[in-house]
């Protein structure tokens, strides 16, 4: 899910702060803007603008820190839709419902420990890629 | 790039493989749940109507009662429902006022008949509130208003009375919202229309109540179902869909009629003090009634 390799370069202590706190802040987006899932793509957004003009290490985590953001995005505003026509309309909670809740509550738990994962092994200065997220963010983030 | 795409792939199917794995699982025991339901709808209406009879005298005047399941009949079979489920209720009351209540119950305050003009006028005020009734909307009201737990707990009796009077007071005096009270009003035109009623009348009732300037407090129906103009033409515009041809639904006089609903709110009026003062104490032993209801599971 989250491999540890080695970056192009060997990036400084303020370069790795800097990446970590990329994934940090939709750590702690997702603790403050819950149930509301925009409030952490939001945080990590403005991060990402904050750091766009920064190192390539820096800029490449913002970068996949934003994307596998967004993908939880779609996820979690579907479930919310779909919880809010349960309660203020005519809709139901059937099996599949309940289903997609509990897919969706583990996808977030594996995105939320792979956030954390990725903030303390970048703090050391190591490079971390994400499943499907790393590789994308290599074709997005150029040096 | 062919790397991306297969590993995008096998993220899309883990997700949607997990969510269709899961919802193979019987998480909500629909048959079980339909069943809790339908016994608390049950028990819900009851008690609600028992809260209703308990300020207002159910009246069971044979003719009265032989003329409104007439119309309800007539209703019905037009739209091959089934009549038996809809329990009417003509209640002693001079506001003008009919509402559906939960498990197919149908309350007519005879203030209604006094102000139809005719018994066509009835039948369109019955047939929205069956409108009301076939699509559910009684129950999804009260779940949005009132929340599922506070009606399992006036179902069984541990709410007490005076909820279960304001849930009678929300149902008699507040308004669906607009997209229910249209699909109400478009089944009420489909049903007089499949009856040989013609729903014009359902309209004239709706203009004659927006022409009403100086409403009296009786008119409650008005308050409850606002748009009275917008709807009545809308109506009219929903007629032109079906072929009708009207056939009167008494060929006795609705002044008859009506002469009958006075003398019987007449004959009450002799011994209205009493009655009122028997409710008023009754009330005031809503609390005990409600323990009872619990006794009687």
């Amino acid at each position: 899910m989250a491999q540890v390799s080695e970056f192009v370069y060997r990036p400084d202590d303020y370069e790795s702060e800097k990446a970590s706190n990329s994934y940090l802040m939709s750590v702690v987006a997702v603790i403050a803007g819950l149930p509301l899932p925009i409030i952490n793509l939001l945080a990590t957004l403005f991060f990402y603008f904050g750091n766009r003009k920064g190192t390539f290490f820096v800029r490449w985590h913002c970068t996949q820190a934003l994307l596998s953001q967004v993908t939880v995005l779609c996820m979690n505003s579907a479930g919310f839709a779909w919880t809010i026509s349960i309660i203020f309309r005519d809709a139901t909670v059937t099996n599949t419902y309940v289903a997609y809740m509990i897919t969706v509550v583990l996808f977030n738990i594996g995105e939320f420990i792979a956030t954390v994962y990725a903030a303390i092994v970048t703090r050391k200065g190591q490079h971390v890629s994400f499943w499907f997220f790393g590789p994308l963010t290599a074709l997005i983030c150029k040096d | 790039m062919e790397k991306i795409l297969i590993q995008f792939a096998v993220l899309v199917i883990s997700f949607f493989g997990l969510w269709f794995l899961l919802s193979r699982i019987d998480f909500v025991d629909r048959d079980q749940v339909e069943k809790f339901a339908a016994e608390s709808e049950q028990k819900l209406g009851e008690v609600i109507l028992e809260s209703i009879t308990l300020t207002s005298e159910e009246v069971n005047n044979k003719k009265l009662q032989a003329m409104l399941d007439s119309i309800k009949v007539r209703l019905c079979e037009g739209k091959q429902l089934d009549c038996s489920k809809i329990k009417l209720h003509l209640v002693r009351n001079s506001e003008v006022n009919a509402f559906a209540l939960p498990d197919d119950h149908l309350v007519v305050f005879t203030g209604l008949l006094e102000y139809a003009e005719n018994a066509e006028e009835v039948a369109g005020v019955m047939a929205h509130e069956i409108g009301h009734i076939e699509k559910n909307h009684v129950m999804k009201k009260l779940t949005k208003d009132i929340g599922l737990s506070m009606l399992f707990s006036i179902a069984g009796g541990e709410a007490g009375g005076k909820i279960a009077r304001e849930t009678a007071r929300t149902l008699s005096s507040s308004a669906f919202d607009r997209d229910k009270e249209a699909e109400a009003d478009a089944f009420a035109v489909e049903a007089l229309s499949a009856a040989n009623i013609d729903p014009q009348h359902l309209s004239d009732f709706f203009f004659r109540l927006a022409r009403k300037h100086d409403q009296p407090e009786e008119l409650v129906w008005i308050s409850t179902h606002p748009d009275t103009d917008e709807r009545a033409e809308k109506i009219i515009q929903l007629k032109k869909n079906y072929t009708i041809k009207p056939e009167p639904i008494f060929h006795t006089d609705w002044k008859e009629i009506q002469r009958l609903v006075f003398s019987y709110e007449e004959d009450d009026n002799d011994d209205l003090g009493d009655y009122d003062a028997e409710a008023d104490s009754v009330v005031d032993m809503t609390e005990e009634v409600g323990a009872d209801t619990v006794a009687v599971q």
